[in-house]
């Protein structure tokens, strides 16, 4: 379906009174195509028996365009909520916070700076998220307006604040605060679920945070890449947070009061969500540990690696000639974090040794017109024009059965399938060391290792690495094969779809029947 | 015999042309014998206090000496004695302040790239506090760091940190390393539209003369690698020799360029034109002999390289060219000199 049939406006969302899964995802699915996207919409079309609803969390409408996805017939609920829309703030009014309220902020702030591993401290978060709404005990205007808060603020500012700014102190803690209102609020309209799962912490996570605390209910949080690290480092670059440090104050060594503040954020939302969360699913190892180290308890965490439906995949294999086609293709959206300039840098080198060569990047680019311009101002430059070709969105199978190699320049990823639906067909693959891809090309330790590689592993934005690794291995068509055969094996053992469906089908009923047995 | 006995000697000495009764004759000859005494008394004084006197104090050598040998002369009798008594006291403590000092602590170097100004964040340190088995908090205050620091510094260290295990180290050298480069295929990308548009002679020399500039920082920044850099260095040399093209008086920057140009190239001969050529032009010898030395010594030409660093002694030079300089010069042994300071890294 093109995305002129998709549906456009709010009135056309289909909306029920109960679901069975309610998703709480924050910019993906269906606005985003992607690897997250891509595995929400396989997760509902993989459970038709189940009524799910989906709740998006945004930053603007604006920032999004048409929805990617159809959406499914069994997503029978889908709301939306965009975080940073210029809302009007509430009317000026006399607003007074009650005492106690207020203690209770000041107790939870305190936690939050002193021991976050409190156990009251989750549990204070969650009560003081349900008071915020006009109907509770700190609504939005107490927060804006009241004497109590300003005050507070005031006196945070003087104990903690390292920037001389207090007009950025004050309109930063109001930015930060600002989305839990209307997170309350959506929480109130979500219809009633069986289960609550997030894709993410964050935003998202804190919608789960109040949704359980509303209503208990089992709450599942499945992560593919870890929200509080990639929120992480997208501040530490951020060029929008202010540092108001003169140059006496300014130490090059010590980050900005107001971008550790956000970081820190950011690290209260990952731990409170972790702590609500019955189950917490990562997609490999690496991100099981770093989940436990941001505050997730061991008991409830576990592995799902991603699958692919082998069998759409497998009767592609016939089409593939004998030699290896001198074809590498980059198989993802043209965005900076694939960093494709580091794919087509490695082509200057790939056709220094093998002209023939072509580089092929399929996949969309609308996403960031100017990253794609970018690029193929990069490929001029490089007297690459001729060779390297960007296809826009292709339709794997046509596409899989042409190509050598599977290119993946990214500098993150956690479980990428285009290596696996790469390796499903029979193509090799050349990654870069990122998420759970050297498990994927040379696998774990023990059976899957003995398999053999599927590919190479190179660092991140080494071109010369990169097409090196290629070289090897479409210079060499034994190995080519090898790596091949590999790839299928691996696949077909350790990630199929049926697999992953199975573990999340153990994770649903164990959340039905705890549903049936509080309910009974 | 040690040298304080020498110095009790002549004090003695001197006491005895004092006491001696030829000081109440009226005569020349008793005059001349007493002051020929005290000056050799003192003579003898001066040269056992100057032995004595700490290494630190005894430059100027003349002048020292004749200071010494003046405190006796002028003073007769109570100047030997508050000479010696200083000497043997001082002699005294130094000794025991020797035997008791706290063993000398080498200092970590101080990385310095083109000035002498010792800079704060050392490259040393900054490498220490991003390895592995440091806290992730201090590594990431260590990776911020490095934003203070030259690129040229920076970069190659960021790079190592492109395969960090740590995703987040990873991430932000790429990010630092990419917002680098981006900075400068902009300018490269607007240049390279600026070239197609309709030019004056001179406005394309310039257009021309950036485009070679920035390509070279590309190179000089350590931002492209292998394959990639010869061709960014192939690029360079289309544009300047375009550029050269256009112009019948080239200045002394450009042809100095392209002589470096063609020395990351590997072309020693045509290099070595370029840069005498622009020294020529008015290119300072402080900036060029270095290269013309360092193609010297890829061609094996030790007793050229000499020269040239012998060129380099007497002109004002990077404090790492110094260091060079030094070593080729022979000054490399000298001790407590200003530059060792300086370079203790070296």
């Amino acid at each position: 379906m093109t995305a002129a049939s998709l549906p456009t406006s709010e009135t056309a969302l289909p909306r029920a009174d109960s679901v069975d899964v309610l998703l709480l995802l924050e910019g993906t699915f269906p606005f985003v195509a992607g690897g997250v996207s891509s595995w929400v919409n396989q997760i509902i079309r993989g459970f038709p028996e189940i009524r799910f609803g989906a709740i998006f969390i945004g930053s603007r409408r604006e920032d999004y365009g048409e929805m990617r996805y159809v959406l499914p017939d069994n997503l029978v609920h889908f709301d939306t909520v965009y975080l940073f829309e210029g809302r009007d703030a509430p009317v000026v009014e006399r607003a007074k916070m009650s005492a106690g309220i207020m203690a209770d902020v000041e107790r939870m702030h305190d936690l939050f700076q002193t021991d976050i591993r409190h156990p009251k401290c989750p549990h204070l978060f969650a009560q003081l998220m349900d008071e915020a709404g006009p109907d509770g005990k700190l609504s939005h205007e107490m927060f804006l307006y009241s004497r109590e808060s300003w005050d507070y603020i005031k006196e945070s500012y003087r104990r903690h604040s390292t920037d001389p700014s207090f007009v950025d102190y004050f309109w930063t803690i109001r930015t930060i605060h600002t989305p839990f209102w209307q997170l309350r609020e959506v929480a109130l309209r979500c219809p009633p679920a069986r289960i609550y799962h997030s894709i993410s912490t964050g935003y998202a996570g804190v919608l789960g945070v109040i949704l359980k605390h509303r209503h208990p209910r089992p709450f599942l949080l499945s992560e593919h890449g870890i929200y509080v690290k990639e929120r992480k480092i997208d501040l530490y670059q951020a060029q929008w947070i202010k540092d108001n440090r003169n140059v006496f104050e300014r130490d090059t060594s010590q980050i900005s009061y107001y971008r550790e503040l956000w970081i820190r954020f950011f690290e209260h939302l990952g731990y409170v969500t972790y702590q609500a969360a019955d189950d917490i699913v990562a997609l490999y190892e690496a991100n099981r540990q770093r989940q436990l180290l941001d505050g997730a308890p061991l008991e409830r965490t576990q592995n799902i690696p991603n699958g692919i439906d082998l069998e759409r995949f497998a009767p592609l294999r016939a089409l593939r000639p004998a030699k290896p086609p001198l074809v590498l293709c980059l198989i993802g959206r043209v965005v900076p974090i694939k960093d494709i300039k580091t794919f087509i840098r490695a082509m200057r080198t790939v056709i220094a040794h093998m002209p023939e060569a072509e580089a092929w990047i399929a996949g969309p680019e609308d996403e960031d017109p100017d990253y794609a311009d970018e690029c193929r101002e990069l490929a001029i430059r490089l007297g690459l024009e001729d060779c390297v070709k960007f296809l826009g969105f292709q339709k794997l199978p046509e596409l899989l059965p042409k190509i050598g190699l599977v290119v993946l320049s990214s500098i993150s990823e956690a479980l990428p399938l285009v290596i696996l639906e790469g390796y499903a067909v029979g193509v090799p693959t050349v990654s870069t060391d990122v998420g759970s891809c050297r498990q994927l090309v040379y696998g774990l330790p023990g059976e899957d290792e003995a398999i053999g590689a599927s590919g190479r592993v190179v660092r991140i934005a080494d071109p010369e690495a990169l097409a090196q690794a290629a070289l090897e291995l479409l210079g060499d068509t034994d190995e080519w094969l090898r790596a091949s055969r590999a790839g299928i094996r691996r696949v077909e053992t350790y990630y199929t779809q049926s697999l992953m469906f199975g573990s999340y089908r153990v994770l649903y009923e164990k959340g039905f029947a705890w549903q049936a047995s509080a309910s009974s | 015999m040690k040298v304080i006995y020498w110095a009790w000697m002549a004090v003695l000495a001197d006491l005895a042309v004092f006491a001696n009764p030829m000081l109440m004759e009226n005569s020349t000859r008793a005059f001349i014998a007493v002051w020929a005494g005290h000056a050799a008394a003192c003579t003898v004084l001066a040269n056992a206090t100057y032995l004595l006197l700490p290494l630190r104090y005894k430059n100027p050598r003349a002048l020292v000496w004749l200071l010494m040998f003046d405190f006796a002369f002028i003073a007769p009798v109570i100047g030997p004695l508050g000479m010696l008594f200083i000497a043997h006291t001082t002699l005294y403590r130094e000794s025991r302040s020797a035997l008791r000092a706290a063993p000398a602590t080498v200092e970590l170097p101080e990385y310095n790239v083109q000035s002498k100004e010792n800079t704060r964040s050392s490259q040393g340190a900054i490498r220490v506090r991003l390895s592995s088995n440091v806290p992730q908090g201090v590594r990431m205050q260590a990776l911020l760091t490095l934003q203070s620091v030259p690129n040229r510094v920076s970069n190659p260290i960021l790079e190592d940190l492109l395969g960090d295990a740590t995703d987040d180290v990873r991430l932000i050298a790429f990010g630092m390393l990419d917002t680098e480069e981006k900075k400068i295929s902009v300018h490269i990308h607007r240049e390279r539209k600026n070239l197609e548009g309709k030019l004056t002679p001179s406005q394309r020399y310039s257009c021309l003369r950036y485009l070679v500039e920035l390509h070279w920082e590309l190179i000089y920044a350590s931002l492209v690698h292998g394959e990639l850099r010869e061709h960014i260095l192939g690029e360079a040399r289309q544009y300047i020799e375009a550029a050269l093209v256009l112009t019948d008086k080239p200045d002394a920057g450009i042809v100095f360029l392209k002589g470096r140009i063609l020395l990351a190239q590997g072309e020693l001969a045509a290099a070595e034109k370029a840069i005498v050529n622009a020294v020529m032009l008015g290119q300072p010898e402080a900036s060029a002999l270095p290269y013309l030395a360092e193609m010297a010594f890829k061609r094996r030409e030790f007793g050229a390289v000499r020269n040239f660093m012998l060129r380099l002694q007497g002109l004002q030079v990077a404090a790492r060219t110094q260091a060079i300089v030094d070593l080729w010069g022979g000054r490399h042994s000298v001790a407590n000199s200003h530059d060792r300071r300086i370079l203790a890294h070296i």
